[in-house]
């Protein structure tokens, strides 16, 4: 057995100091996975978009389609891009115990996924039914992207409502914000994903 | 560098069989630990643990279980091809037996008893006390176990999956019945545990490694499991779109896959196959990953290469999502598709064969010790390397075009898959049966094992070379006698009542074991990984004081293993206060801080019964049900999430 007191004691590291770790914490890196794996999918979705659209021999929307309405769709992506904005002041103001400040954040950005939400229902509204998910692939893509899309940005504003209970309560201030910092994550990616549906369902039809 | 501990004869106890490092470092803080990790004991306990060794043990006997299931199945259709023009069952019943087999093979039983050994000892190689996020991982065991019951009650349901194991449509588009929502629904539910356990393992495996534990120093098993869990990281999305595509097409009339109306059926190909031959090294590496554990340890050396070995792991896991097409050669794609296919798919041999020649040169240098475990291994290279010739030739547009759907094929995939899968998970069952059951087997109970295996194995699978040469197509449920089939089907029907045989033999093996009091001692086999500086079976804290890894064969460098008893009184190394792990850098396993752990609770156990009940109501076709299942789950995980493990 090694009795190599020197070594030990140059090598023996501090014990953990009670304010913030350095790294990366476990739920980081579980996030950034998760968010690797949907990234994955919502590709998938478009790749499959884009391999119908091109196997598809009649034209782009097909003729029995008038192609989608642009309006609403670029007010809703916008908003929820922009609501990326207080979600970063949530960011930056937890760590330093503002709470009211990162509670106007998570509100802004709770705010802006759910006009994000309802202007997305009232695109579908106004897209029914002169195309519907089962006239044709069109359609079925169209519908089955922008719900995959919306039913995640509900499941993020859930995860808003959850961080705002939390500051109500007390719970997120210096010694523990890491949840705003995950909730962000999301949420950030949320919007690269609008980007990418935006860019997909409802702008390549016009190219 | 040398072993410096021979390996104990097996059945040989020694005095106690406690290795004297671990011995000071238990007495210094054990008692304490044993009361911060303890468990609530009875069913309470059984239904609320979160210790990755119980739930390890767990996805191993699960997932054995549902290998006997699809073994079963496998036989009946064996006796039903025994002779031409049989008639023991019925040509849909055959469609449903081969379609179960197929799925629950792959899915059922292969990714999850990889998950299993990963679960159990992927934390103990890595030198922590559990897995980076306990409550998840039971709750990945029970969706398993649960998605897993779902997909076989269809068969007594006489609703099993019967469009065979990738459900081609447009025929599965149109099957009536519930047999093909079965398929997509319980794939889909399958996925959640898939993807939850592979984060889990990766995470582990980056953020917990011991201090010392730099890349360089981690083992090959847990590079090949970080590797497969990447990899379904990537690989679950296309398969659970096209499933969610199959399920809306054939219950909300979507037009994903319907040509009439601008869908396409080869999408379902390429989506299927993009998920589909990522999924054969997804099996495959981490069972390569347990040879690279059991050869160095009986070849009484270091591996060859790790290097090579590491960088061939992960190069397999990329390149393996660039050749799904070699599947589609008979679809009639593209030439210049084909070939790009054609030339990754013999790209893909490469790291495959630089493994092989590591392992062949760790054999030749090292002094080879003969047992059970290592026979496995042995016997996997052999079944190995003739699936992979017959893979390469697949690589040849025009040869597959021949071949494709005949039983060639299925020879071919059965020397990978049970060759490069079951035989190595055998091994690691022999291998690692004392660590985790703290007894040791009977030797020569287990050689029988072996052969009976491997002979029964060849038998069954090697004459479906020649009857898929001779014509004989895949899936069909009987054939005439003047075929010229007869006989190789006759061989592989005699072939698999052989390797039944040698399953229950196996099975007794194990049991025997149970039953004796054959006391394994920490470290039977004077292995080189950290799991052997555990108990056997390992306490629930699996190391009283977190050891300091000074080189890739930890428990032969003479310093990593003293570690443990020279750390026996620095808070940050037992860490008794509380159910607490260390958190490391992931490069380098720098101390970054000190994690306090979940303890054992019932919540995921309640949010795996609200996703079943969800699943079963989407299969009636009760959405409104399902939406309500829906509330209940995110109900229980608000709850969950709320109810952290306390900081300080």
């Amino acid at each position: 057995m090694s009795s190599d007191t020197t070594e030990r004691s140059v090598r023996r590291e501090p014990v953990a100091a009670p304010e913030a770790p350095v790294g990366r914490s476990t739920g980081w890196w579980g996030m950034a996975l998760f968010i690797s794996t949907e990234a994955a999918t919502f590709a998938v979705f478009l790749a499959s978009y884009f391999y119908l659209r091109f196997s598809h021999t009649s034209g782009w929307p097909p003729p029995s389609e008038k192609g989608p309405d642009l309006v609403l769709p670029s007010v809703a992506t916008g908003v929820l891009v922009l609501s990326c904005v207080p979600m970063l002041l949530a960011v930056r103001t937890t760590p330093r115990n503002r709470t009211a400040a990162s509670g106007l954040g998570v509100a802004g950005a709770f705010a802006g996924g759910c006009a994000f939400l309802v202007l997305q229902v009232l695109d579908w509204a106004g897209e029914y039914p002169s195309s519907t998910p089962s006239k044709d692939a069109y359609g079925s893509l169209f519908y089955v992207i922008t719900g995959l899309h919306a039913a995640h940005v509900a499941i993020g504003v859930g995860m808003l409502l959850f961080l705002l209970a939390s500051l109500a309560a007390g719970r997120l201030g210096r010694e523990r914000h890491e949840p705003v910092n995950l909730v962000a994550l999301y949420w950030y990616f949320m919007s690269v994903v609008a980007l990418g549906v935006y860019a997909t369902v409802y702008l390549s039809p016009y190219l | 560098m040398t072993a410096t501990r021979e390996p104990i004869a097996s059945g040989d106890v020694a005095a106690d069989g406690v290795l004297p490092e671990r011995a000071l470092a238990e007495a210094a803080v054990g008692d304490r630990l044993k009361k911060a990790w303890e468990e609530e004991p009875g069913l309470i306990g059984f239904l609320t643990t979160v210790n990755h060794k119980r739930i390890g043990r767990r996805y191993l006997v699960t997932a054995a279980f549902f290998f006997m299931l699809s073994g079963i199945s496998a036989l009946v259709m064996r006796t039903q091809l025994v002779s031409p023009n049989n008639d023991i069952v019925d040509p849909d019943l055959y469609d449903q037996l081969f379609t179960l087999h197929g799925t629950a093979m792959i899915f059922f039983f292969a990714t999850p008893m990889n998950n299993g050994f990963g679960n159990f000892f992927l934390p103990l190689m890595v030198g922590t006390r559990d897995m980076a996020f306990p409550r998840l991982n039971a709750l990945s065991y029970w969706i398993f176990l649960f998605s897993g019951l779902f997909m076989f009650a269809s068969l007594p349901l006489g609703m099993a999956p019967n469009g065979g194991w990738f459900a081609y449509v447009p025929l599965t588009r149109r099957i009536d019945g519930l047999n093909l929502d079965f398929y997509s629904l319980g794939l889909l539910f399958l996925a959640v545990s898939s993807t939850v356990g592979a984060i889990n393992l990766i995470v582990t495996a980056l953020k917990m490694r011991a201090p010392g534990m730099t890349l360089n120093r981690v083992p090959v098993f847990v590079w090949a499991v970080v590797t497969q869990s990447f990899m379904l990281v990537f690989a679950l999305p296309p398969l659970d779109v096209a499933n969610l595509m199959l399920f809306l097409d054939r219950r909300f009339d979507t037009r994903f896959f319907d040509t009439s109306k601008g869908g396409d059926s080869v999408l379902w190909q390429h989506l299927f196959w993009l998920f589909g031959h990522p999924d054969v090294y997804i099996i495959v590496l981490p069972a390569m990953g347990i040879i690279s554990t059991i050869i160095p340890t009986f070849a009484r050396r270091p591996i060859a290469a790790y290097p090579f070995v590491v960088l061939a792991t992960v190069a397999t896991g990329i390149i393996s999502f660039g050749v799904w097409v070699h599947h589609m050669f008979a679809v009639g794609l593209s030439e210049v598709s084909q070939t790009f296919f054609a030339a990754a798919t013999l790209t893909i041999s490469l790291p495959a064969g630089i493994q092989m020649f590591a392992w062949i040169a760790t054999l030749w240098r090292g002094r080879v010790v003969i047992n059970t475990a290592m026979l496995y291994a042995l016997g996997f290279i052999v079944a190995f390397v003739m699936g992979g010739v017959t893979g390469v030739m697949f690589a040849v547009v025009t040869f597959d075009q021949q071949v494709t759907d005949s039983y060639f094929v299925v020879a071919h995939f059965h020397y990978v898959l049970f060759g490069g899968a079951v035989l190595p998970l055998l091994g690691g069952l022999f291998y690692w049966w004392p660590k985790m059951t703290g007894r040791m087997v009977n030797e020569k109970g287990g050689i029988w094992s072996f052969v009976l295996v491997f002979a029964g194995f060849n038998l069954t699978f090697f004459p479906m070379h020649i009857s898929g040469l001779l014509g004989m197509p895949r899936r069909i449920y009987t054939y005439d006698g003047d075929y010229g089939w007869t006989v190789w089907n006759a061989l592989s029907t005699a072939g698999a009542y052989l390797l039944g045989a040698g399953f229950v033999v196996t099975a007794l093996v194990f049991v025997e074991s149970l039953l004796r009091d054959r006391k394994a001692p920490d470290d039977p086999w004077g292995s080189n990984t950290l799991d052997w500086a555990t108990a056997s079976p390992p306490e629930h804290y699996n190391f009283p004081v977190v050891p300091t890894v000074h080189s890739l064969n930890p428990l032969w460098d003479g310093r990593s293993l003293p570690s443990m008893a020279e750390h026996r009184f620095e808070d940050q190394r037992t860490m008794t206060e509380e159910h607490m792990a260390l958190r490391t850098s992931e490069l380098d396993a720098r101390v970054e801080t000190v994690m306090p752990m979940p303890g054992d609770t019932i919540v995921p156990l309640w949010v795996a019964l609200f996703l079943t009940a969800g699943v079963v109501l989407l299969l009636v076709g009760a959405y409104l049900g399902a939406a309500v299942a829906g509330v209940g789950v995110a109900a229980v995980v608000t709850w969950w999430l709320w109810h952290r493990p306390a900081v300080e």
